[in-house]
């Protein structure tokens, strides 16, 4: 009898309980005989247990050690909120150098521009450490360019009618774990004068935003954007993550700490609202604004707004953006998502 | 009979308990099957988003979560583009040892193919046994225990030179 090909099956199946009583008996009498057999088992028991090693300590991934440079600095700036704002801008600023000579942008709109560009680039120095893969129906090349507008250079993405573009993003903070909630994928594609936009956070949530441009009779542009966001049912780690971003990214740990800002803080009443926090930040000519409101105990409203001045501290623009979260059973169970994001540049 | 000991096994249960229990070994199956700590932990994710739709229809929730898992690892294989080996990186003599097992074990997991791999994968990281794998693997049991025999002698094959140097991953 060959042994080892006779018996190795039922020494796996012995291994995993899987015999007989009668069986196993006649297992265990072999393995006490045959040297050969006991060597097997012992051989795949202790593979076992290697297998057993890696999924308890997987290889460590290989990652990118490259800091963020200016030319991804649109899409490396922070949480997927930040990407989704990121995006409307340097798409908002992207369509408007494409499609209008500059003879017809007011100047109001160069500065109202040039502003947006420093807040983007404000945001250039932070130094996640990324991943990405890229897939392009044409050459990476053609997809950015930089534009000097009033005698800053910027940095813009220059999409090409009909190109369209899949990204890859994985980022990674300083410890080199990585962050989690960040949009993971993002997909765009333009035909005509319409962007639409789609960023896919792992599996945990997807976004997607139509961008058009047009201009009215007085010359000014439209940026007209429609979003929807969904967001799966709660399971624990979204629900940490919602309740962090919440709760905590207005303080230490999320935008106030990503942009070194202090907030002021004001708590009032308004709108029929239960509660309503607003956090402010001016410095210089510089103003954030972001409203939390608590309109019931499972609904909940937050208005980040971030407010254009020019040099002599006139406002010429504002940007409102607008969340509406829900909670239902302490858990976060729907979520809509609403861009009202507006450039109003022709004042 | 089986309906009603599911349903009352069901009421002892609620969705974050399974959550909580089963989380750790989801994503240490599903990291077996896709070789990708962050892919697993999304595999994983997703299963338990689905069970969370279904969980008013599904008798055995677990059953239904590994299955679900099993799939969404499966589907991601059939999509995923070949990646290179992951380097090691420069350690003491030791820990190199015990990176190149590792490297070792997930090279041999990326022999099998993904039947192969599911089945030990459920076997050894859940302790399931062939029974439950035949029902998550839409197999039989002779399937199983053949795919599960296989797999253990090609890791035994590649990983004998770790066994006899005695190294611990």
């Amino acid at each position: 009898m060959n042994c080892l090909k006779d018996m190795t099956p039922l020494i796996v199946a012995y291994g995993d309980d899987e015999l007989d009583g009668k069986t196993r008996r006649a297992v265990e009498d072999h393995l006490e005989n045959c040297e050969e057999c006991r060597n097997t088992y012992r051989e795949i028991e202790q593979s076992m247990e290697l297998l057993s090693g890696y999924l308890d300590n997987p290889l460590s991934e290989e990652k990118s050690t490259a800091t963020v440079t200016p030319e991804i600095f649109i899409v490396s700036c922070g949480t997927r909120r930040k990407l989704a704002w990121a995006a409307v801008l340097i798409a908002a600023i992207t369509l408007a150098m494409f499609y209008f000579p500059d003879a017809r942008i007011t100047s109001q709109a160069h500065a109202a521009m040039n502003k947006i560009a420093t807040q983007l680039k404000s945001v250039s120095n932070f130094t996640a450490t990324f991943e990405k893969s890229f897939s392009y129906d044409r050459p990476r090349s053609s997809g950015y360019n930089l534009i000097k507008t009033n005698g800053t250079i910027v940095c813009v993405l220059m999409p090409e009618p009909k190109l369209r573009c899949d990204e890859t993003w994985r980022y990674f903070d300083p410890e080199g774990k990585e962050l989690d909630f960040f949009g993971k994928t993002h997909s765009w594609a333009q035909s005509g004068n319409t962007i639409t936009d789609k960023i896919v956070a792992g599996n945990e949530a997807s976004q997607t935003q139509s961008i058009s441009v047009s201009t009215s009779p007085d010359q000014r542009q439209i940026f007209e954007i429609s979003a929807s966001e969904k967001i799966l049912p709660a399971t624990p780690r979204l629900a940490a993550f919602e309740l962090k971003r919440i709760l905590s990214s207005f303080g230490g740990d999320g935008y106030g700490k990503w942009f070194g800002r202090q907030w002021d803080e004001f708590l009032t009443e308004r709108d029929g609202a239960k509660t309503a926090y607003t956090f402010v930040h001016t410095k210089g000519d510089e103003r954030w604004s972001m409203t939390v409101r608590t309109k019931n105990d499972s609904l909940h409203e937050i208005e980040m707004a971030q407010h254009l001045v020019d040099s002599g501290g006139g406002k010429i623009g504002l940007l409102v953006s607008r969340y509406r979260v829900t909670s239902v059973n302490d858990r976060i169970d729907e979520k809509s998502f609403e861009i009202n994001d507006s450039i109003d540049t022709g004042k | 009979m089986t309906t009603v000991l599911a349903g009352l096994e069901r009421l002892k249960e609620s969705y974050s308990s399974i959550v909580e229990s089963e989380r750790a070994r989801l994503i240490r199956f599903a990291t077996g099957m896709l070789l990708d700590i962050h892919e697993a932990e999304d595999a994983a994710q997703e299963g338990l988003a689905r069970l969370y739709h279904a969980w008013d229809k599904v008798e055995n929730p677990r059953g239904f979560l590994y299955r679900s898992v099993t799939n969404v690892c499966l589907d991601r294989l059939r999509q995923q583009k070949k990646k290179p080996p992951p380097q090691v990186p420069s350690k003491t003599s030791d820990s190199i040892l015990a990176e190149e097992a590792r490297l070792a074990v997930r090279s041999a997991l990326a022999k099998l193919d993904p039947q192969k791999r599911a089945a030990l994968l459920l076997c050894e990281a859940r302790d399931f046994t062939y029974q439950e794998i035949a029902f998550h693997l839409d197999a039989t049991v002779d399937q199983v225990t053949n795919w599960i025999f296989r797999a253990k002698v090609l890791l035994r094959e590649i990983l004998k030179p770790y066994i006899e140097n005695g190294d611990k991953v």
